[in-house]
């Protein structure tokens, strides 16, 4: 019994750890280029956003900041999933998901203000459609639903402004526009701790 | 009697004793969303739908593969107000659907026309906002394709038309529509339903939600 607690504490401290240092600051890359010796670093994706959009449409988004050199970015990933019954042609998995180049992303600050950034290139997002089988017709499956997932990553460049002013405080909702919608999601600090860490 | 028609029903009978007490609510005011949009700060709310169709009638077509169900928004953007307009309609067929047969199985055109016929016998007309397509799906099911879609218009509202439906019950609906190769609707190109007896306020019971 005397052992045990120690144990226990010993086991309750290692345990907790983790996720002590989980706001710490995380890196999925953080190196120095062999060639050109620049400095590559991307943090952590952390996600702020999963919802159903109209019962439809599932929708996950998450946030990186990026340094290659000296240029820094603001890094946002997103996929959708819908489900529908027909399948899309290459046309259709091609004009799915777009980012035209300077594509807006509008960030509402806590204070109100906001920052614009444009996106660094044109993103065509990597979009698949897959059969889902059912029943059987005529002896053959019939095909009746596709899941089209799509994903995409958006780099949005950081001049020193906007890296300064997405320090200072956090932002509460983001507003990212594509070809022919808007999505808009709210976030609480995800942003700012990403920054944070280049 | 077909089976399926006589399970539905036996089903439907039972719900409808179990909800009963909780349909005494349906007077209030619910939201999908209200509140203000962070960026332009304009008010944004949506009432939730409710049905304008008699929902006994709407479990029988749904048993017989033959919905033709419509409810009824409505929503606030900023200084405009709108309404919204769901139909989920079905078509049986023998034949395989393509899967263009399906993509393009039901718009509703921008400019389309909304028809209402008040009480009073007198009419409003509305004109969708955009192009809208349906949400389309087919089963197979005991030999036949069931192809059911489900498609939603808004149609923004003058001053005008504000007034004209809050002020009395509406008594049927018109919906032009655009289906390409199903037969949705009993008329083509037209959805045209009385409004349920219960439901004939409705209308103006989601305008009241937002004034």
């Amino acid at each position: 019994m005397k052992g045990l607690i120690p144990a226990a504490t010993a086991f309750a401290v290692l345990s907790l750890a983790p996720t002590a240092n989980a706001s710490e600051c995380q890196y999925e890359k953080n190196e120095i280029d062999l060639f050109t010796k620049e400095r590559l670093v991307t943090t952590e994706w952390a996600g702020f956003a999963s919802f159903y959009n109209t019962g439809i449409e599932a929708i996950f988004a998450s946030v990186s900041a990026i340094t290659e050199g000296n240029q820094d970015y603001l890094a946002l990933r997103i996929q959708v999933t819908v489900t529908l019954g027909y399948d899309l042609d290459d046309d259709d998995l091609r004009e799915f998901l777009v980012f035209p180049k300077d594509a807006n992303l509008l960030i509402l600050m806590a204070d109100g203000s906001t920052v614009d950034l444009h996106a660094q290139k044109e993103i065509i997002a990597t979009t698949r459609s897959t059969a889902q089988h059912s029943k059987r017709y005529q002896g053959a499956p019939y095909k009746i639903r596709y899941a089209v997932k799509s994903n995409a990553i958006i780099r949005y460049a950081l001049d020193a402004d906007a890296s300064a002013a997405l320090r200072e405080q956090e932002s509460t909702h983001i507003k990212m526009s594509t070809s022919d919608k808007d999505y808009d999601f709210s976030v609480h600090g995800h942003i700012r701790r990403a920054i944070s860490c280049l | 009697m077909p089976l399926k028609t006589f399970i539905a029903l036996t089903i439907a009978a039972v719900i409808s004793v179990v909800a009963y007490p909780a349909r005494a609510g349906d007077e209030e005011c619910k939201y999908m969303r209200d509140g203000t949009d962070p960026f332009t700060q304009e008010k944004r709310m949506t009432t939730r739908w409710r049905p304008l169709t008699g929902w006994l009638s709407d479990v029988i077509n749904q048993s017989n593969n033959k919905n033709a169900e419509i409810s009824v928004l409505a929503i606030v953007r900023g200084e405009q107000k709108l309404i919204a307009m769901q139909l989920k309609l079905s078509d049986t067929t023998e034949f395989e659907p393509t899967h263009s047969d399906i993509r393009d199985a039901m718009t509703i055109p921008q400019g389309a026309r909304l028809h209402v016929s008040m009480a009073d016998g007198s009419v409003v007309d509305l004109y969708a906002e955009k192009t809208v397509e349906g949400h389309t799906r087919a089963n197979y099911e005991e030999g036949i394709f069931v192809i059911k879609t489900t498609i939603t218009a808004i149609y923004p509202l003058d001053a005008a038309a504000t007034a004209a439906l809050s002020d009395k019950n509406a008594s049927s609906v018109q919906l032009a529509v655009s289906s390409r190769k199903y037969a949705f609707t009993e008329n083509w190109g037209l959805f045209k339903t009385n409004i349920h007896e219960k439901a004939r306020g409705n209308i103006r019971q989601v305008l009241d939600c937002i004034t």
